[in-house]
């Protein structure tokens, strides 16, 4: 009896000991995992931060035009990124940039700041006609940058005729301009904003399959027939009108119906393995001509400059821009997109060779400097209003 | 009977008490289990993630450098090794896969081949010879006779200057790594002498990751010289208590030997593939520049000063290692010291140095990048030749 109460601490004590030594194991074994985790994420990082700096143009290098530019953004959330990119792009540009908003009273601040080109982004919604007549009535140049073709050509095509130059981001548009009488209409794309759109680092949220969007038509379409997929992975579908989908209760707490706001969404791509870009069907009611849509969407750029994996939908224009397959990987049927999903998280170094090249080619080619250069090369051209 | 309901009662408690309080026991263990799980993933993470940021970082770098193109030069160059195996074999190499690049053809010599005879045979367009302490003047000037442009790049100066100041008229033109020799190659009557340091061979000195038995704080790799010895007597009290590693030769000659005893390995001399390893898994590397006028192996009887840097300061900021050095003039026409590169002037400061980037892992990594980039970008041998290939064949 009094052995066995003498033995008894000793027996308690080992027991710790062991319990303690292998929580202890248990520690070790979570670090590895950690380790290897944050290395091989901070790999990835790395390797974009270091293109990032290498492919951004110092501000220094870059000549900016003697011209005076005021800028009306269009101040809505959906345009946000675009107005940032456009700015900043602006101010590297030009001598001086204006920039007010669409519900300011352009034409007076026009008439006080005298610049030497109004440039309009988008302007169905909220800058008048009448507005730019006086503005052109003054003698200064106005300009349009058209970002919702073709979903409301209706009405762009009759508010185009008011500006002196009207850039569409959408090839099939710029006939469409042409023959409703516009005199001056150029192709250009949009872009992305490297300063707002890069690899953020650590992400807002981890996710296998992200996609940022309102629910239109097509893309619930889409998404109704992808739904194995998006029960089996770890997603995140952000934005309007998505309780509509198919298996809206099963997928309740990974879709926001709120949407995200749109200077954030590069924290979550960047926190993506693989970002899904769905183009807009282009077979909407403000689009009773039908214009096809050929060309791709400013999110393209955006989500190509974060340094993650696109899965994009393919328009006619996709290929001007990036090589599909080497930049970014295309789409055309939610079972190809299944299948290539599937392909990619499980293949993590070749997901991220393809994200790193396109990050390049969207440093190289697809930034707002690039964009705006080649309109002040338009605007110069003989004939142009710069010209 | 009623006693045996109580005890059979008794029993039933005792049994849902003991179930319950291993219950208990479990979950808190589960949670426990849990919980260590989680805190190491999340250390392990914070940990890793620098460590990776670093290396892809790096990685990149490399791979853009390693895939720029350089112009290729329609010339036929005929190059004369130094003849003298370690520590020049590995120059030899870098010098001639850099020039494989950069012009349309290459021959490559020993200094005790035929050399005229090959010359006659090939005809290059020009020679360059390393080092040329081995290479007979009667060569070069039958070598010179038939109308091929000759240059010599000089590797020790000004160690041997009593022996390359003899041979160096020879040649048509004069490369030397010393700054200070310019001028005393042109009072022997050169005609064309240019100032030309080593670079880094990135195929050897590069950052990468390091067998975890290479890996250490604080490094020196050299031989013992007697201004080496002198400063680390100095430190060797203070290094006694880093994980340090010091190899080469005759560093048993320190006063405080017996306190570095066991950090310091004796007369190895390490291949550079082994010594870039090593580098790359120091998380300091200290540069200490022999003196001109110690007499270990030194022929330099004028006393011509040293003022440029040795090419292990270039190998070490291409390891992705801190350099700390000591200053010689040349350095800054070389590296920003404080941004690319630290500097030292005496002991003191050295160990106040140490001790400051061994805490500040941000700030050495910072200053680790900028150097890596800094040599990169003008520190390798393409560059070195592209500048030699312009003053032979302008």
């Amino acid at each position: 009896m009094r052995a066995k109460r003498k033995l008894r601490p000793q027996r308690k004590m080992r027991r710790e000991h062991i319990r303690t030594r292998r929580i202890w194991q248990i520690r070790q074994a979570g670090y590895a995992a950690g380790y290897g985790g944050g290395y091989s994420v901070g790999y990835h990082a790395g390797r974009c931060s270091m293109v990032h700096e290498r492919l951004t143009v110092p501000a220094a290098q870059i000549v900016p035009y003697d011209k005076t530019v005021m800028y009306v953004s269009q101040g809505t959330p959906g345009f946000r990124t675009i107005d940032r990119g456009i700015m900043n792009a602006l101010g590297k540009l030009t001598r001086e940039a204006i920039c007010v908003t669409s519900g300011d009273p352009v034409a007076l601040l026009a008439e006080l700041h005298r610049p030497d080109l109004v440039l309009v982004l988008n302007g169905i919604f909220s800058v008048s006609t009448d507005q730019i007549d006086r503005i052109r009535a003054m003698g200064i140049p106005t300009a349009v940058w058209v970002a919702d073709d073709p979903y409301f050509s209706d009405q762009t095509r009759v508010m185009a005729t008011h500006y002196d130059v009207v850039f569409t981001h959408e090839i099939s548009c710029v006939r469409m301009y042409e023959e409703a009488g516009c005199r001056s209409v150029h192709y250009l794309p949009f872009a992305a904003d490297p300063d707002l759109f890069r690899p953020r680092h650590p992400p807002a949220m981890q996710t296998d399959l992200l996609f940022i969007g309102m629910a239109f038509p097509n893309r619930l379409a889409f998404f109704n027939r992808l739904l194995p997929l998006l029960t089996r992975r770890n997603v995140l579908i952000a934005g309007g009108g998505w309780q509509h989908l198919a298996g809206y209760h099963r997928l309740k707490d990974r879709i926001w119906l709120t949407g995200i706001d749109p200077l954030t969404t590069p924290l979550f791509y960047s926190g993506a393995r693989i970002v899904i870009n769905l183009h807009r069907s282009d077979q909407e009611s403000g689009n009773s001509q039908r214009f096809p849509g050929l060309s791709v969407n400013p999110r393209t750029f955006e989500i190509g400059a974060c340094g993650t994996l696109q899965l994009v939908d393919e328009r006619a224009e996709l290929s001007r821009h990036y090589t599909p397959g080497q930049d970014l990987e295309t789409f055309s049927s939610p079972e190809e997109l299944a299948e290539k999903a599937d392909y990619f998280l499980s293949r993590e170094d070749v997901r991220r060779d393809r994200a790193v090249n396109g990050l390049k080619k969207t440093l190289r080619n697809h930034t707002y400097v690039h964009r705006l250069n080649r309109m002040f090369q338009l605007l110069s051209q003989p004939g142009g209003v710069w010209g | 009977m009623k006693k045996t309901l109580s005890v059979r009662r008794n029993a039933i408690w005792k049994r849902r008490a003991r179930r319950r309080r291993l219950l208990r026991q479990s979950a808190a263990i589960q949670a426990a289990v849990r919980a260590a799980r989680e805190i190491g993933h999340a250390d392990g993470y914070r940990n890793g993630y620098p460590k990776g940021h670093h290396r892809g970082w790096c990685d990149a770098l490399l791979s853009w450098h390693a895939s720029q193109v350089y112009p290729v030069r329609d010339a036929h160059l005929l190059y004369v090794t130094t003849g003298m195996g370690v520590p020049y074999a590995p120059l030899d190499e870098a010098i001639v896969d850099a020039l494989g690049r950069m012009v349309t053809r290459v021959t490559v010599c020993r200094p005790t081949d035929n050399i005229p005879e090959v010359v006659w045979q090939e005809k290059p367009h020009g020679m360059l010879v390393l080092n040329g302490m081995n290479l007979e003047a009667s060569k070069v000037l039958k070598v010179k006779e038939m109308g091929v442009r000759t240059a010599v790049w000089m590797t020790d100066d000004p160690y041997y200057t009593d022996v390359t100041g003899l041979f160096a008229v020879h040649y048509d033109h004069v490369f030397t790594l010393e700054l200070s020799c310019v001028p005393f190659y042109r009072d022997m009557g050169c005609q064309s002498v240019h100032y030309l340091p080593f670079a880094n061979d990135f195929r050897v000195y590069r950052p990468r990751e390091a067998d975890p038995a290479k890996r250490c704080d604080i490094l020196f790799i050299g031989s013992g010289y007697w201004n080496r010895i002198q400063f680390f007597d100095a430190i060797a009290p203070y290094l006694a208590t880093k994980n340090v590693l010091i190899t080469g030769w005759w560093w048993d000659r320190l006063a405080n030997f017996h306190l570095l005893a066991d950090k310091i390995r004796l007369g190895q001399w390490m291949t550079p593939a082994e010594t870039a390893e090593y580098y790359a898994g120091a998380k300091i590397v200290i540069n200490l520049h022999r003196s001109h006028d110690d007499d270990s192996y030194n022929r330099n009887t004028r006393r011509i000063p040293a003022h440029s840097v040795n090419p292990r300061t270039f190998e070490i900021a291409g390891s992705g290692a801190l350099q700390l050095t000591d200053v010689r003039l040349d350095l800054q026409n070389h590296y920003v010291p404080g941004r690319e590169i630290v500097t030292y002037g005496s002991p003191e400061e050295l160990i106040a140095k140490i001790e400051y980037y061994l805490a500040r892992e941000d700030e050495r990594m910072a200053i680790v990048k900028s150097g890596l980039k800094r040599t990169l970008k003008h520190h390798t041998y393409e560059k070195r030749l592209e500048a030699l290939l312009n003053v032979m064949f302008s």
